[in-house]
């Protein structure tokens, strides 16, 4: 007789669990079991703060970062300067550098990287919306931050093309050696960049 | 575990995919064993000892370590990685067109030494940013070469009788150009018109397969390679049975450029 791991719920739930992003069989499982020892109201909170973020969350019209209320705490600062806009990848970038306190500028999530050999090209990305904002407001500098590696340097490029002709300043971040690393271990790419992007002591 | 559980090739990178919190899947076309995919963990890290090595199109020696269902990447250490050509939006889209067509064409765990070097070769002259949809195109006829999909180009398929310099009808199914006499009894509804432009470059390509070309042996051609690229796009996707992924962005940042 084939062995069960459970009834149909708990079953369902494995296969629920087994389905996000770093869960395997084994650690479902394990999740389900620890669910199913949990007091039933911390089950609850779980349950609801999970219906929650799909149903209150939303992306914000202007820079398409997860928000509850749109525009998004960001746009909707005042006292940050609305004239720079960071272009990042996804809405955990937005987070990352949010936790640096060193940009005061506002952000634009592209919800993805143009990355040809798995077909998505520049129409699956939010970059007709940045182009528009860039219109409808009065924008001085844009802020390529996209991870660096090959797509994340193509979508650049590729945005970089269409925004160059307005006379946009356009920056990207430095690339260089990761803070507490040892020089002898870094590759000639990211070597060849920290020396050409060197700055005055 | 046997002792060599551990093995060390050379490498072009060919694409990514995330996979767990910080690992890639890298698929890698290798001179020694073909196509291979492996895991390489902790790669999405900043302070990773992977650093840029696994980039897409880096040609790298790596060391991978055999797995139960997928391998392991141990090391890696760059070789080129094509500093020029990553500056370049249409070299990138280029390049990753080469390593979409490697990545459909190669087999994997089968080495292809020709198809190894053909692409080493072709990355050299995207770097060098010269003629480079010549150099395409000479890559994708060497593909179909030395994949087994050549079709004849220089006498009829069926007659073997001489062609004349003039367009023709290029038929799939029959595996070449067909003379006026035999369109009638062997042509099918899968052919189409070559024109004598494209037929002009598809031979010297076919004269040319057992040199190696120069970077002035393109240039009484590159002015004339329309033909001959949709040619060679149409092939290609009657044989991968679907069209490229790479193409659409292909197309529209050589569009940008043009």
């Amino acid at each position: 007789m084939q062995y069960s791991s459970g009834t149909p719920p708990v079953q369902r739930l494995i296969e629920e669990f087994s389905r996000l992003p770093g869960i395997g069989p084994k650690s479902a499982q394990r999740l389900t079991y620890h669910l199913i020892r949990m007091p039933a109201e911390q089950a609850e909170n779980l349950a609801s703060a999970i219906l929650s973020v799909k149903t209150r969350i939303t992306l914000c019209s202007k820079c398409f970062h997860i928000t509850e209320n749109d525009p998004c705490t960001i746009c909707s600062d005042t006292t940050r300067d609305q004239s720079k806009i960071c272009v990042v990848e996804q809405p955990l970038d937005v987070m990352a550098l949010e936790k640096t306190s060193t940009y005061d500028g506002l952000y634009h999530v592209l919800h993805g990287v143009i990355s040809p050999i798995n077909g998505i090209g520049p129409d699956d990305l939010k970059v007709k919306p940045l182009l528009q904002r860039l219109i409808d407001n009065d924008v001085t500098e844009i802020i390529m931050a996209t991870n660096p590696n090959l797509e994340g340097e193509a979508t650049s490029m590729f945005i970089h093309k269409l925004i160059e002709p307005s006379g946009i300043k356009i920056t990207k971040p430095a690339r260089g050696l990761p803070v507490g690393g040892d020089l002898e271990y870094a590759d000639e790419a990211t070597l060849g960049r920290a020396i050409e992007g060197r700055q005055n002591f | 575990m046997t002792g060599n559980r551990v093995y060390k090739t050379k490498a072009i990178v060919l694409k990514q995919m995330p996979i767990g919190e910080t690992n890639r899947i890298i698929t890698f076309y290798t001179r020694s064993f073909g196509k291979v995919a492996a895991v390489a963990r902790g790669v999405r890290r900043p302070g990773s000892k992977f650093g840029g090595s696994l980039e897409i199109l880096n040609h790298v020696q790596a060391s991978i370590a055999r797995g139960r269902s997928l391998d392991n990447v141990n090391e890696c250490v760059v070789i080129e990685s094509y500093q020029n050509l990553r500056k370049n939006l249409t070299a990138i889209a280029e390049g990753i067109y080469i390593a979409e067509l490697v990545d459909t064409f190669g087999e994997d765990r089968s080495p292809n030494f020709s198809l190894f070097d053909m692409l080493l070769e072709t990355l050299s002259n995207l770097d060098r940013l010269e003629h480079r949809e010549f150099w395409i195109l000479w890559f994708e006829f060497r593909l179909l070469h030395v994949s087994g999909f050549l079709p004849e180009f220089v006498s009829c398929v069926e007659c073997g009788n001489g062609l004349d310099r003039t367009d023709h009808v290029f038929d799939p199914i029959a595996g070449g150009v067909l003379c006026p006499d035999c369109v009638n009894n062997y042509g099918t509804d899968q052919s189409w018109n070559v024109s004598v432009s494209a037929l002009t470059v598809l031979r010297f390509f076919q004269r040319s397969l057992n040199l190696n070309l120069r970077s002035d042996s393109s240039d009484p051609y590159v002015d004339d390679l329309v033909d001959v690229k949709a040619f060679l796009r149409t092939y290609m996707r009657y044989i991968a049975e679907r069209d490229l992924k790479s193409t659409g962005f292909l197309d529209l940042v050589r569009f940008k450029e043009s």
